[in-house]
């Protein structure tokens, strides 16, 4: 079921239910095995923030600002910068996601979604604005577009040195920890 | 013992035998531009007279030998060993592969008419059973002598264990009234040693219950989800002499001390899973090793090709769902993503979410024989309790027929994508082979595809060939390249494990197979086989070598040689460390082939990677000769800052994957 924020009340009022019906989807995620660990800390009425193992990310944190219609997951890729040529690459790979030549349930709606990658002390965040208030398809695509980064780009392309060195993973697995 | 081998080099008649010298004298001068330097060190033995390496004439004679096992009405009677030895061969034991010592028992087994492979190291041979399996489904035994030969056996039940493979592990283990006394040598508690990598395991202490474990054993090897079984034989057991059975506690058939009855699944379950099959737009049927074990590859098919849902085959053998079929997605990684319903089928060992690449919207459906295992590590939508063979004919009978044009269009789309990923790979290989002198591993793949797969006029079947594979440096390039188009065509040995160095010797065990035509190689027998293995795991197994070339058995091996342990690259941070990964460069593993009587190739472009690969497989197949091509790598390929895309490891499910 997708809702609009243009509901009758208050932007707090929706704010706040809009963030409850995020934490439903992450929950129906977790629920699914997806994530390893899953942890609401320090939320707010309009903000929350979950602490999160998923794939290779230990200790992601994923945080959601209902108010500014935003979902973020800091340090997507650790150590890199937005400017190098890994940053660069990721981008690149984001844009992709939108492409009319990906089959209809693979393409993030860009009128729908904004995707933005962005330099951040620590590394790279990831972050999805909503652009029509569609909480439930934002949040989908959000965790698809991290499954995707997992597998497609990170697994995927040329960066087992950057799995073990940076990530700390084991050597003799690197997929997963 | 009729031991089918027309090969006239195993003729009874020395005369009629060639000998290595006169294979080098008719063949090697066709190989000679390789370089191998095979022409000169012969010429020096021959100044030396050196005498030739040959197949022993008593190789011959003793295979050829008449079965005889004593009876109750012998005089003398019959032996433990011979009492369990019949009851192995009314179980149909396919094989037995091993090292001398627990000498009853293998002798024993060898003189019911069990084929017996000797070798040169429990821990291989143990490995080469496994492999036989592997490419079979079919129980299979390796032995050993007391505590040294178990002990070495280890690393390889350990690796059958984590496959699931129906390994029967016998070992001699000393005399039960020396038990505890620390006498002698070689004493060993076997049992706690292999606690955690078998499914059952026993010390037989009572002579007269050998026929009632060895029902235990034969239970647990045909029954449920297959793993080792592990028996250890005092001398009191094995050479225990009975005149009549009535001193045998459950001296059954087999008809009565094991069932062939499986549990059928549920008909609201199968109901529930046709209607959440049919209901899915992309859903994929993640076909395990319990397909493969349960010979359920035809209804896998049918009900496939019905309904038009993709598989992708997981576990430690590949081909019971066919790569080169419309509906495979083994080699459609990326189309995995697309998934929205998963069904698991045979999957013995359970990946989490986070180990598969998968939809993170993906409903999950799993059929598993054992109701315990239903829900273990990724949560699901529906669990089905039954037999995998039954599921899939009750999913064939049930699934309406169906087209999913857009689904299917999706997978050859992502194995279009895929290929050219690799094909990308190959171009990359070329301009680094050009510059270095040195063959990349992807032009291992090439080459090794279009020689076996490729169906090109001259090159064989690609059903035909069996292949294993190992190795950490190769991961991403050369097993994306091979093919299983059919049962039992691929072996993954690093499964889950990770073993090094399995990749040989399970080549060795499936080459057995295919030479004796058993299961689903009959159509291929006597087909040589490949195996893809590396420079540090060739170092654990090369005398096995020997083993082939006694039985003539024709094997390819192909030895990524990049002068280094494949993960090195971990020590780029640790400079005084790196000297712990390092072998001696160039190392000639091709001429140690040759120093046990097996061809030997040295290669260092894919041009002569190519004819190599041609030569040995005619060799193989009209001599049944074991070959080594000894390949020239570099260790710097791995490294991806020098050399894109350097090293990785592929999630799974699909083909490369080496986990679940």
């Amino acid at each position: 079921m997708r809702r609009s924020n243009r509901w009758p009340g208050t932007p707090r009022l929706v704010a706040e239910s809009t963030l409850r019906n995020v934490r439903q989807v992450l929950q129906s995620y977790a629920d699914a095995g997806l994530f390893t660990a899953f942890s609401s800390s320090s939320c707010t009425r309009t903000e929350g923030n979950w602490a999160i193992a998923w794939g290779y990310l230990p200790r992601a944190t994923l945080t959601v600002d209902a108010a500014a219609h935003e979902l973020t997951l800091l340090h997507i890729l650790p150590q890199i910068s937005s400017r190098s040529t890994m940053g660069k690459s990721y981008r690149m790979f984001l844009k992709d996601l939108s492409a009319r030549s990906r089959p209809r349930h693979r393409r993030v709606d860009a009128s729908k979604v904004k995707l933005v990658c962005r330099s951040m002390p620590g590394g790279l965040a990831l972050r999805c604005r909503m652009m029509d208030g569609d909480f439930e398809y934002a949040t989908r695509a959000f965790i698809n577009v991290v499954q995707e980064s997992i597998y497609e780009f990170l697994l995927d392309g040329p960066y087992y040195e950057y799995r073990i060195t940076i990530l700390g993973l084991d050597p003799d697995r690197a997929i997963a920890l | 013992m009729a031991y089918d081998n027309p090969d006239p080099a195993l003729s009874d008649d020395p005369a009629a035998r060639p000998t290595r010298r006169d294979f080098l004298a008719t063949v090697v001068p066709a190989a000679a531009a390789v370089a191998l330097g095979t022409h000169e060190s012969h010429a020096t033995d021959a100044k030396r007279t050196v005498p030739s390496i040959q197949i022993p004439k008593d190789l011959i004679s003793s295979m050829s030998a008449p079965e005889h096992l004593g009876s109750f009405t012998e005089k003398g009677g019959i032996t433990g060993a011979e009492l369990f030895a019949q009851q192995c061969k009314d179980e149909n034991l396919a094989a037995l592969f091993c090292a001398p010592g627990n000498y009853n028992v293998i002798n024993a087994l060898a003189e019911a008419g069990i084929p017996c492979y000797g070798g040169r190291g429990e821990g291989p041979m143990a490995h080469a059973a496994d492999g036989f399996s592997r490419v079979t489904g079919e129980v299979v035994a390796c032995s050993g002598t007391e505590g040294p030969g178990l002990t070495l056996m280890v690393p390889a039940i350990a690796t059958a264990h984590a496959a699931n493979t129906p390994l029967l592990v016998l070992a001699s283990n000393m005399n039960i009234s020396a038990d505890d006394s620390q006498s002698f040598i070689q004493s060993l508690n076997q049992q706690a040693l292999t606690t955690g990598i078998k499914k059952y395991g026993k010390r037989l202490t009572a002579p007269n219950r050998i026929h009632e474990y060895g029902a235990y054993a034969f239970r647990h090897l045909k029954s449920g989800v297959p793993g080792p079984v592990h028996l250890d034989f005092p001398s009191e057991v094995a050479q225990a002499r009975f005149k009549d059975p009535s001193g045998l506690t459950d001296y059954y058939d087999k008809s009565k001390y094991r069932s062939e009855s499986r549990a059928i699944p549920n008909p609201k379950d199968v109901a529930r899973a046709v209607e959440m099959i049919a209901k899915a737009e992309r859903p994929l049927l993640i076909a395990g090793h319990g397909v493969f074990y349960r010979k359920a590859w035809d209804p896998l098919l049918r009900a496939a090709e019905k309904h038009e849902f993709a598989v992708v085959g997981s576990g430690p053998m590949r081909g019971h769902f066919p790569d080169d079929h419309r509906l495979s997605a083994s080699l459609s990684p990326s189309a995995l993503l697309s998934v929205d319903l998963v069904v698991f089928v045979g999957q013995y060992l359970m990946p989490t979410r986070s180990d598969y690449r998968l939809n993170p919207d993906a409903k999950a459906i799993r059929v598993h024989p054992v109701g315990e295992e239903l829900g273990r590590n990724w949560p699901l939508d529906l669990g089905v309790v039954g037999d995998e063979a039954a599921f899939l004919e009750a999913l064939a009978d049930g699934l309406p027929a169906k087209k999913r044009d857009t689904w299917v269009a999706e997978l050859a789309g992502a194995r279009a994508k895929y290929s050219s990923l690799l094909d990308g790979y190959h171009t990359q290989a070329l301009t680094y082979a050009r510059s270095t002198g040195a063959v990349h591993p992807s032009i291992i793949g090439h080459e090794v595809h279009r020689f076996f797969y490729s169906g090109e006029p001259g090159t064989p079947d690609p059903k035909q060939t069996v292949a294993s594979w190992g190795g950490f440096t190769c991961l991403q390039f050369v097993p994306p390249m091979l093919r299983a188009n059919r049962p039992g065509q691929g072996i993954v040995s690093l499964y889950q494990l990770g073993m090094i160095s399995s990749e040989m010797p399970h080549a060795l065990g499936a080459a057995v197979a295919v030479k004796r035509g058993v299961g689903p190689q009959a159509p291929y027998k006597g087909a040589p086989v490949l195996a893809i293995a590396t420079d540090a795991g060739i170092g654990f197994c090369l005398m096995e070598l020997d083993t082939a070339m006694k039985y003539k058995i024709p094997l390819i091996v192909v030895v990524y040689n990049n002068n280094c342990w494949g993960t090195f690259i971990v020590a780029s941070d640790s400079p005084r460390a790196e000297h712990m990964y390092l072998f001696q460069e160039n190392l000639r593993y091709d001429k140690a082939a040759e120093a046990l009587g097996c061809r030997g190739e040295y290669v260092r472009t894919a041009e002569e990677l190519r004819e190599a690969l041609k030569r040995s497989y005619e060799l193989a197949s009209r001599e049944s000769l074991p070959s080594l091509i000894n390949v020239q790598g570099i260790k710097e390929f791995s490294m991806a800052g020098k050399y894109p895309p350097g090293a990785n490891i592929l999630p799974g499910p699909g083909i490369g994957a080496i986990s679940h």
